[in-house]
């Protein structure tokens, strides 16, 4: 399970949530979309942030989200680490679009660096075992904190959070049942980890599934 | 470093600054629970506070946490800062991580009291809670530069709890945009 290839967001309206997809961030292949029925509420244990290289590029990219119909959950604000927003897609998916820099070095391009799934789990150091275990590598973390996992030639980036304090940073109630509603696409086999997170074997995800 | 002495003869002019993020109650473990904005003023103060430094002390605990971070952060100005200072560690252990200018010292009065006695900027401890406590307590912190949030936690490792009752001197004070009182002591002693 070395490599993420995509990720898959099952949603009520396929094809709603590939059109603001498309017209809010243009993510291309990383990112899926699959009709989904399964019953979820609250806050669905998980995050997707996108790392741009300037404050200009987190404006844009929240602008262009919350245009094609994202509620916004943080507005843009300068922090210790940088300067972020955080919005919430039609389907529920929240959107951190984040830069570690605070000063803009050119205009805006929408160029998105790297396409990150953060996950909110009930023990980082029981979940950071887990997937040591299962090949990957930790490339960057912070005691119990945070895990942010090597994943070179991928396509998404892999890190664990605490579960309140991901939704915490997402500006959200970390209260929630139900389905995820994700799954993560890679080259491994099947698995599900210990928060229920679904990783699948990217030939299994056949194109009718689009 | 510009404020370092300029020759041999001048003796012990490394100040030991000690800086903290803090919670209104003084509660300094795990300051991202009560610091939930950040704004310019922190980070120029914080540029400020380091400038000068080009040594820092810190805990096991903080070292192990940061040397898994700090070393492939572009979060400025503290990474280009922290990465490349001498880190002077207090730990019975040596360190597993390998993070570069790190050293591993026994005992921190000792390993201050000798810092001090050579020639360099200012001695800098962050975070480390235990190593703070100790330096005031031996009366070798010369400043106390302090973020307090405006945020009652209630729970958490306080900075002052166990340090001998002192009498300070405000140095300078001013509240950030977001709230934040930013504020510096001298210490007697």
């Amino acid at each position: 399970m070395a490599t993420i290839d995509s990720l898959i967001l099952d949603v009520a309206d396929a094809s709603a949530a590939e059109h603001f997809y498309a017209t809010a961030f243009g993510l291309g292949t990383r990112l899926r979309v699959r009709a989904s029925g399964a019953p979820t509420t609250g806050f669905r244990g998980f995050t997707l942030s996108l790392t741009v290289s300037q404050p200009a590029d987190v404006h844009g990219l929240v602008d262009s989200a919350v245009a094609a119909g994202a509620t916004t959950l943080k507005p843009v604000a300068k922090s210790f680490w940088g300067t972020g927003g955080v919005v919430q897609a039609p389907d529920g998916t929240i959107w951190k679009v984040a830069t570690s820099s605070k000063k803009d070095t050119g205009p805006a391009t929408l160029a998105v660096d790297d396409l990150v799934l953060l996950l909110g789990v009930d023990d980082v150091a029981v979940s950071r075992t887990f997937y040591v275990e299962h090949g990957l590598v930790v490339a960057k973390s912070f005691g119990r904190k945070y895990v942010e996992f090597a994943t070179p030639g991928s396509a998404v980036k892999l890190a664990l959070y605490g579960r309140r304090h991901l939704a915490k940073d997402a500006g959200v109630a970390p209260d929630g049942t139900g389905s995820h509603r994700i799954a993560i696409a890679g080259d491994g086999p099947a698995l599900t980890d210990p928060d229920g997170f679904a990783w699948e074997t990217s030939d299994a995800v056949s194109p009718a599934a689009r | 470093m510009e404020h370092g002495p300029r020759t041999s003869e001048v003796v012990s002019v490394r100040k030991v600054v000690v800086y903290e993020l803090v919670s209104l109650d003084g509660v300094a473990e795990d300051p991202d629970r009560f610091v939930t904005d950040w704004d310019e003023e922190m980070d120029a103060n914080l540029a400020a506070v380091i400038g000068p430094q080009d040594a820092v002390v810190l805990g096991r605990r903080s070292y192990d946490e940061w040397a898994g971070f700090w070393p492939g952060s572009d979060i400025e100005p503290f990474a280009t800062f922290v990465n490349g200072v001498a880190k002077h560690v207090v730990t019975s252990t040596p360190l597993d991580a390998t993070w570069a200018g790190a050293t591993a010292h026994a005992d921190p009065v000792a390993l201050v009291r000798e810092l001090r006695e050579r020639p360099g900027g200012d001695i800098g401890v962050h975070a480390s809670i235990t190593v703070a406590q100790a330096l005031l307590a031996a009366g070798l912190v010369d400043e106390l530069r302090l973020v307090v949030a405006p945020a009652v936690v209630g729970s958490g490792r306080r900075l002052l709890d166990g340090v001998p009752a002192a009498r300070l001197d405000v140095v300078g004070s001013t509240t950030s945009r977001t709230g934040s009182l930013l504020v510096g002591y001298a210490v007697g002693g």
